[in-house]
């Protein structure tokens, strides 16, 4: 069967777009209308797609129509179809159609709705274009294109009032700004995702090099090949590193996990759309799909110890991420701030999960990274969408200014709480089962720093997630913006979010069992992927449950404890834990080092290069070459003096004599 | 046997100097128009020439027909067309075209002949012709001039009859001979205006009446080079090493000095006739380039390269004449009213503003004009042969040095071409002299555009 249907699902996203583009914000209601319903029938084919992936018993399917010829190869404009971009396209489609759904009413007031749905279904049509490319290169494309409209759009409100900021106005560490403007949270997170960017071209190139070929299924072919060439020019692990660079800055990863913060000046739907389904899933796909290859190719050469010292370095970049921003999502008095951490931290977790594969089974690995990402996209897509709403109710983006909204709120604080309950790790729920998995797998590979720090994110998210969720619902109503009225939204933005909780809480419940979700997705993602993968066999190890399970507990637990009934947990009286918790507050620093270091050196570096241009090249040729040449002018019509004969004789003299001694040197005396 | 052109031109300006006496008190100033005729006549002579092809330049003989020798006279005869009509804004202007047909009747003479006795009766006819040429303008700065130019052409008259003597008396001792070249070339460097020879050339070209240096620029040094591409070549094949190298060795010396000097000299100036007066010694510099290059090949024994060089010379001195003359014509009109000075170009009229922007642009090397054919072709042969004088550590640097020396002139060039496009009030030039200057600026983009179609 042709899969010819599937251009489509990323092509109408980009028809909306350019209608929006032309509509402007002049017809709102219809525009946005327009939009909506495009991406739902982008949702709709997905859908199809996944059912016509399932029938044809999970083969690789393709659909290209020629675009341009390089070097004798042709690049199409084509898709691939198989388990994981089945999977994806239609999860981020769908989901991509809910947060839609959620912003008719959300953005209607909204004087750039144009603009917003422009860049919106811009953004959703790049991410299915990247998940569903058949070659690097529309992939590429695809790439850049969430670049660009998430610069757009975390800049949205671009006229930078205040309310539109992230962070404390007026806070710094070590004197750099800890606050951030829209405009220039959109710019951060165009540099730090196009500076990795730079690495991913370079590994693409690297990769043509070797291959000869854009085409995913060739290069999956040709991987034996491929690997041996790089490492017998030893550049396996270079290639590696910089071929990933893109996705770990596209996913948050440390180090370049700073742009994710900030992202948070756009409206909040843009938050859930970067979240849950679009930016950060993009990076994990990437993985998703060059990791396997990488793998079997490495094994097929021999040569999977080389690649192991890189897999183990995504695994503790993973756990660290996860670990170091769970901390500071415990700290964090703005909701979306604390969300944010909470995604870069489960992205952790998801890479942690890649990188362990050549340390365990492989398959169950990758696979537990992708059960992670449709875990995280559904409940962090339900929390954004839900905090949009609280943030609207209570008119500010700081928890400690909500409190007690469970009185006027009862089906969000639901929604919020099923989705947090999943964000913990707690029973029946998704988040469980994935992240029990990625840390069953730590235990087992043995890499007992991965473990620990992931057991320690663990115990911070539970915490973290069930503190926000005290202090909004249950907490003191003092801080209480004056004449705000605590209201359920309207039913365009609640059910969208509460659909989303809906279905973190049956994935969760469907999950387990022998044909329960993880089986049918393991079959879908493994048979006939472009690199097979071994059978499933999940098996958790009771002793280990009751540990990560204990310590999600005892997170909740305590955060129950800590922030019920009014109470504030009062940390000012040890100094040590002042000093702790605002080392967590600036996020440790690393965005002042950045700026200390990085942006500050760079700017000695330039102003170094501006003085020595100006004070040496500039004063040179503005300055030094033309006194030289005026000088030795004025010295050449010197020495005609005041034109007497006598001058004339004396300088006629002298060059006849010179001749002359030229002619007796080198004529008589040779 | 002495050939037709040469027959012709002697017998034509012999004529016209004998007439011209009779001719200038009856026709007074329109006597201009007989000596143009005569002019017209012998460039057209030794034009003639060219349709059955010639040789470069020809061996032995009293008086020679080469592309050298009508190439020149064809200058001369031109320049003398031109500066005939200037001529006419003088007071005594048949006495002046008198003294100027027998400066171009020397010039014929030494153009063709390498024979001692022909060699110094014209090279003396030339010098009178030339201080003349001043005196007759009566200014005072013009009888100063015409005064140094007088003593100093006496002292090099004696150096080069000492030189011709060494040269062709010492028959065969190479000694002698280079001796002989070397006070030729002092000789030479005294009527060409080459340092530390020029210092009276700054001064009697800077302030003396610009149509008078139109003359003594555009003609009378032509004949002093055509000789010293003749010597100079005699001597590198009769001498053999170490003399030859000597001798192209010091023409290199002068040559450097020369472009050096006059691009200097001139880049600081504000007087437009003092500038040009610089000016010259460049130019001339960069002829030296090409007979320095010439010889070379020859002492080397690599004839395409001479012969390259041999071409770039014989273009830059039409492109040399043919740009002085016209500049300083249109100096002329300037002289008596607002002066030479930079600014005092300001607001030329058109015709005089193209003529003018052609002449510096092509006395700069621009294509398409005949100066960019010449500088190019010398420049070429200084860098492409595999000579050791002109290369250092592997950089052609002579050549090179040629170019620097390019750059340098491109910014007192466009000075004076600034302020003729800037706002201003000048009056249209006096018709005569608009002849003189649009003409050689006509002949420049002409031979500009034909030249390379012939020879290229």
């Amino acid at each position: 069967m042709t899969v010819s249907f599937l251009e489509l699902v990323w092509v109408l996203p980009m028809m909306g777009s350019a209608m929006s583009l032309l509509a402007g914000s002049r017809w709102r209601r219809a525009t946005s209308l327009l939009s909506i319903s495009l991406i739902g029938i982008s949702a709709l084919l997905a859908a199809f797609g996944l059912a016509v992936a399932w029938s044809s018993g999970f083969r690789v399917l393709h659909f290209s129509v020629g675009w341009f010829t390089v070097a004798g190869k042709a690049v199409g404009v084509g898709v691939m179809l198989d388990g994981l971009s089945a999977v994806l396209s239609t999860a981020v489609s769908l989901i991509s159609f809910l947060i839609s759904a959620y912003s008719y009413s959300y953005m209607a007031e909204d004087e750039g709705i144009g603009r917003y749905w422009f860049f919106f279904d811009y953004f959703v049509g790049s991410m299915l274009m990247l998940v569903l490319a058949s070659n690097l290169v529309l992939l590429l494309v695809g790439w850049e294109g969430t670049t660009l409209s998430s610069y757009a759009l975390i800049g949205h409100w671009y006229t930078d009032e205040e309310d539109r900021w992230v962070g404390d106005k007026g806070r710094r560490a070590l004197g750099v700004p800890m606050w951030s403007t829209p405009s220039s949270s959109a710019v951060r997170a165009m540099v730090f995702t196009s500076f990795a960017d730079i690495g991913f071209m370079i590994g693409v190139g690297m990769l043509y090099g070797a291959a000869g070929t854009f085409s995913l299924l060739a290069i999956s072919k040709e991987m034996p090949v491929i690997l041996d060439r790089l490492q017998a020019q030893g550049l396996l692990i270079p290639f590696l590193l910089l071929f990933s660079m893109g996705a770990f800055a596209k996913s948050a990863q440390f180090p370049f996990h700073e742009w994710l913060v900030t992202a948070m000046t756009g409206p909040t739907s843009v938050s859930a759309l970067i979240h849950a389904a679009t930016m950060v899933n993009a990076g994990v796909y990437f993985m998703l799909r060059f990791m396997p290859m990488f793998l079997s190719g490495a094994s097929a050469d021999g040569l999977t110890s080389s690649i192991l010292p890189f897999f183990l370095y995504v695994a503790l970049i993973g756990a660290f991420t996860a670990f170091m921003m769970a901390s500071q999502a415990m700290v964090s008095n703005e909701l979306k701030l604390i969300l944010a951490y909470s995604t870069s931290s489960q992205l952790g977790y998801m890479f942690l999960a890649v990188g362990l594969a050549p340390f365990t089974q492989p398959s169950l690995a990758l696979f537990a990274a992708l059960s992670h990402l449709l875990s995280q996209a559904l409940f962090k897509a339900a929390l954004f969408l839900a905090a949009g709403a609280l943030i609207h109710a209570f008119s500010s983006r700081y928890i400690k200014d909500m409190g007690r909204a469970w009185a006027g709120m009862k089906a969000t604080a639901l929604a919020f709480a099923l989705a947090s309950l999943s964000l913990a790790g707690i029973p029946p729920l998704s988040g469980f089962w994935d992240k029990d998995l990625i840390l069953d797998l730590a235990y087992k590979a043995g890499i007992w720093g991965a473990y620990g720090l992931g057991l320690a994110g663990a115990f911070f998210t539970s915490f973290y997630a069930f503190r926000a969720f005290m202090l909004i619902f249950f907490g003191p109503k003092e801080g209480h913006r004056v004449g705000i009225r605590v209201h359920e939204p309207s039913a365009w933005m609640l059910l969208p979010y509460a659909a989303l909780s809906g279905l973190t809480l049956a994935y969760g419940v469907i999950w387990p069992g022998e044909n329960g979700a993880a089986s049918l997705l393991y079959g879908l993602v493994s048979k006939d992927s472009p690199a097979p993968l071994a059978v499933f066999q999940i098996s958790f190890s009771p002793l280990l449950i009751a540990l990560s399970l204990g310590i999600a507990i005892a997170g909740l637990a305590l955060a129950v404890f800590a922030y019920a009934g009014r109470r504030e947990l009062n940390t000012s009286s040890l100094a040590a834990s002042k000093v702790i918790s605002s080392f967590l507050y600036d996020r440790w620093l690393i965005n002042s080092l950045y700026y200390r270091v990085i942006v500050d050196g760079f700017d000695w570096l330039s102003k170094a290069f501006e003085r020595f241009e100006s004070q040496g090249f500039d004063r040179a040729y503005n300055a030094w070459l033309p006194s030289a040449f005026v000088n030795a002018s004025r010295k050449v019509r010197k020495l005609q003096g005041k034109g007497s004969i006598t001058t004339y004789l004396a300088a006629m003299f002298a060059g006849a004599l010179i001749l002359l001694l030229i002619y007796m040197l080198l004529v008589i005396y040779p | 046997m002495i050939p037709t052109p040469v027959v012709a031109s002697l017998f034509l300006l012999g004529a016209l100097v004998a007439l011209l006496p009779a001719l200038g008190r009856i026709l007074k100033g329109a006597s201009s128009y007989v000596v143009q005729g005569v002019m017209l006549l012998v460039a057209l002579a030794w034009a003639a020439l060219f349709l059955d092809g010639l040789p470069l330049i020809r061996g032995t003989g009293w008086f020679r027909v080469d592309a050298l020798s009508a190439v020149v006279s064809m200058t001369a005869a031109s320049v003398g067309f031109l500066v005939a009509s200037s001529s006419r804004r003088l007071r005594n202007a048949w006495q002046f075209q008198l003294v100027l047909s027998s400066g171009v009747l020397g010039t014929v003479m030494l153009a063709s002949s390498a024979d001692p006795l022909i060699l110094l009766v014209s090279w003396g006819l030339i010098s009178v012709s030339g201080y003349s040429l001043l005196a007759l303008a009566g200014d005072r700065s013009s009888l100063v001039g015409s005064i140094k130019y007088a003593f100093m052409s006496a002292l090099s008259f004696q150096l080069l009859m000492v030189a011709i003597y060494l040269m062709f008396a010492g028959s065969g001792n190479p000694r002698l001979v280079a001796l002989g070249a070397m006070l030729f070339l002092v000789a030479l460097g005294f009527k060409a205006g080459i340092p530390p020879f020029h210092m009276w050339l700054p001064d009697v070209y800077g302030f003396a009446e610009p149509v008078s240096v139109s003359g003594l620029s555009a003609i009378m040094k032509l004949g002093a080079l055509a000789l010293a591409i003749r010597l100079t070549e005699q001597t590198v094949l009769a001498v053999g090493q170490p003399e030859g190298h000597v001798v192209v060795l010091v023409l290199v010396l002068l040559s450097a000095g020369s472009m050096l000097i006059g691009n200097l000299g001139a880049l600081t100036q504000d007087d437009v006739q003092r500038m040009m007066a610089y000016s010259s010694i460049a130019q001339v510099g960069y002829v030296l380039m090409g007979i320095s290059a010439f010889d070379a090949a020859l002492a080397y024994g690599q004839p395409h390269v001479a012969y390259e060089a041999l071409l770039g010379t014989f273009l830059f001195i039409p492109s040399y004449a043919l740009s002085k003359a016209g500049i300083f014509s249109m100096l002329a009109g300037f002289k008596g009213r607002a002066g030479t000075g930079v600014q005092a170009l300001a607001g030329s009229k058109a015709p005089e503003s193209v003529s003018t922007s052609v002449i510096l642009l092509n006395l700069l090397g621009m294509p398409p004009l005949l100066g960019f054919w010449a500088k190019l072709l010398v420049f070429e042969a200084a860098a492409s042969s595999a000579i050791p004088v002109f290369y250092a550590l592997g950089f052609p640097w002579y050549a090179l040095y040629g170019i620097a020396n390019s750059a340098i002139s491109v910014f007192y060039y466009l000075k004076v071409l600034r302020a003729v496009y800037s706002s201003g009030k000048v009056e249209a030039d006096h018709f005569h002299l608009r002849v003189a200057e649009l003409g050689s600026a006509a002949l420049l983009v002409l031979a500009g555009l034909i030249v390379p179609l012939l020879v290229l």
